[in-house]
């Protein structure tokens, strides 16, 4: 019999002895038992064992089993309630945390939209550019000029008033240039200071409506830069100039001043030639401004001038000469020249 | 020593009252004590008997049936009825006994009397003389030999949890091989099989000591 045979017998007399056959298989096992002594043996065996067990004695419950089960289940309803309690309170306070966290995140993707946002369709900033680079282009409404005054620095002696320059050594002029394009104007000066490396020696102060540059350069300097800024010319209303009388009499003001008598009277050696040529050009100004149909001419020359007969001058308008001299005329002399811009 | 008479259904002492399970099952649904109570006296003995004869030690068994009878009060919503109670309830108390036997440190039985040299051979000697006995077996002579039972509950203590278990609740409680199956959640070839090796088992063990 192999183990398999021996194992599938066992279990079959273990059931027999337990009732789990049915009549046809208790049949069987009766009558292998009756011609297998060995058979039988193990069934009566079986059969001794199990009763042994089944004699074991049985133990009752220890007593006040019932009471106890009572004290548990008291204590399990007890302890669920404190539960509930404690999980509630600790719900509610889940509850309070989570509706903050949601309102602080809720608050920081607005940030971080509004930031993305701004950053896309918000004015771009530029960075502080030269002094020509502040000019808009000519079709662009005209801004205001708020761009706050340049300070020069101390040691160079700039007078940023009329007065200012009168009260010191160096002789002032004061030009005054009204027109209904300031921007244009300014954009004009602007470059010509830039070219002739005349930004460390202006002073810029700006105010509704009123630019004005204080200068303080050689006065051949200033007379090559008065060629750059013949093209506001064209565009002012009123050109006026103050020229400095050392004091002693009233300034000298010349109406409808152009470069080329601005240059005639800065190249005159003295204050007082200057004063003197000033004189006469507002005169002759003054004549012409008054007889417009009628060009007045007169000569200026370096060496000698007269009020009675005065020379043919230059050509005063009409064709600007707008090239510059070959060489600055032969002056370390410093001047300051206040040009003011204002808008009609 | 008080022999109890094996009987399925109700115990001694309450013959005379045919109360039906279902019944005081939905009595305890409704809230009623009387009921709950009628219950646990009903099945605690029983159930207190196999789970000693499974764990071994008298606390753990005292506890294990105070958890049981907690659960089934708990979960008497819970109870479908596809089984009968009592077997729901055994299902309960031998599951709860086997989760406590793999979680303790098996330290070796010590039998529930300590025994000495002396007892031991004296047990001995009563089995020899109980297995030389081709006469019936009487219960009542069995249990009276205090030695004898010892010895044999500390043999089925060395049998495995599982081989214990399906031991006693056929031996002991003489439940069917389908009660066991469907209490120990078993197919029925795994009880049979299981069934025979720890009947083989514990005869090896109480041979080696005849030994």
């Amino acid at each position: 019999m192999t183990d398999k045979d021996e194992l599938n017998l066992e279990q079959l007399l273990n059931a027999y002895i337990d009732g789990e056959l049915s009549d046809r298989q208790c049949t069987e096992v009766k009558r292998l038992a009756s011609h297998d002594k060995d058979v039988a043996e193990q069934i009566n065996e079986l059969q001794r064992y199990k009763a042994l067990l089944g004699s074991l004695p049985r133990e009752d419950a220890p007593a006040g089993l019932i009471d106890d089960i009572k004290a548990s289940l008291e204590r399990k309803v007890l302890l669920s309630a404190y539960g509930q309690r404690q999980e509630s309170r600790t719900g509610a306070r889940n509850l309070v945390m989570r509706k903050l966290v949601t309102v602080a995140a809720m608050l920081f993707l607005v940030a971080v939209l509004g930031f993305v946002v701004f950053n896309v369709i918000g004015p771009q900033i530029r960075p502080h550019s030269p002094l020509i680079g502040n000019v808009p282009p000519a079709k662009q409404p005209l801004p205001a000029m708020q761009t706050p005054a340049i300070t020069p620095a101390a040691d160079k002696n700039i007078a940023k008033t009329f007065d200012e320059g009168l009260a010191g050594d160096i002789y002032t002029i004061k030009l005054t240039l009204k027109t209904r394009q300031p921007v244009t104007a300014n954009q004009i000066i602007g470059r010509a200071i830039y070219d002739n490396d005349l930004l460390d020696y202006t002073a810029i102060n700006r105010q509704p409506a009123k630019s004005t540059y204080s200068l303080n350069c050689e006065r051949a300097v200033f007379i090559n830069m008065l060629t750059d800024i013949r093209g506001i010319w064209d565009k002012t209303t009123a050109k006026t100039l103050v020229v400095d009388r050392s004091g002693l009499n009233p300034e000298i003001v010349v109406d409808d001043i152009t470069p080329s008598q601005i240059e005639a009277i800065l190249k005159q050696d003295n204050i007082t030639a200057r004063a003197e040529l000033a004189k006469e050009i507002a005169v002759i100004n003054n004549v012409e401004k008054s007889v417009p149909s009628k060009q007045v001419f007169a000569q200026f020359e370096v060496e000698e001038h007269s009020l009675l007969a005065p020379s043919k001058p230059v050509l005063t308008s009409g064709k600007f000469d707008t090239s510059k001299p070959a060489q600055p005329a032969q002056s370390g002399e410093k001047i300051n020249a206040i040009i003011t811009i204002t808008g009609n | 020593m008080n022999v109890k008479i094996e009987d399925n259904s109700v115990q001694p002492g309450l013959q005379n009252i045919n109360i039906d399970d279902n019944h005081l099952v939905e009595l305890c649904r409704r809230g009623d004590t009387s009921a709950v109570e009628r219950l646990i006296i009903k099945y605690q003995d029983r159930i207190y008997n196999v789970i000693l004869k499974i764990c071994g030690n008298r606390d753990d068994a005292a506890e294990l049936t105070q958890d049981t009878f907690v659960k089934v009060i708990e979960h008497i919503h819970g109870f479908e009825e596809k089984s009968s109670f009592y077997t729901w309830v055994f299902k309960i108390a031998v599951n709860l006994t086997l989760n406590h036997c793999n979680r303790r440190v098996k330290l070796g039985f010590k039998s529930l009397d300590m025994e000495s040299e002396t007892e031991e051979s004296k047990s001995a000697a009563q089995l020899k003389m109980f297995l030389a006995n081709d006469g019936s077996s009487d219960p009542a002579a069995i249990a009276e030999m205090k030695e004898l039972c010892n010895l044999v509950t500390a043999s089925i203590m060395r049998l495995e949890d599982d081989q214990r278990a399906v031991l006693v609740m056929r031996d002991i409680e003489n439940m069917s091989y389908n009660q066991i199956a469907e209490i120990l959640e078993l197919e029925l070839g795994t009880v049979k099989s299981r069934l025979n090796r720890a009947r083989n088992n514990l005869r090896d063990i109480l041979k080696a000591i005849l030994k």
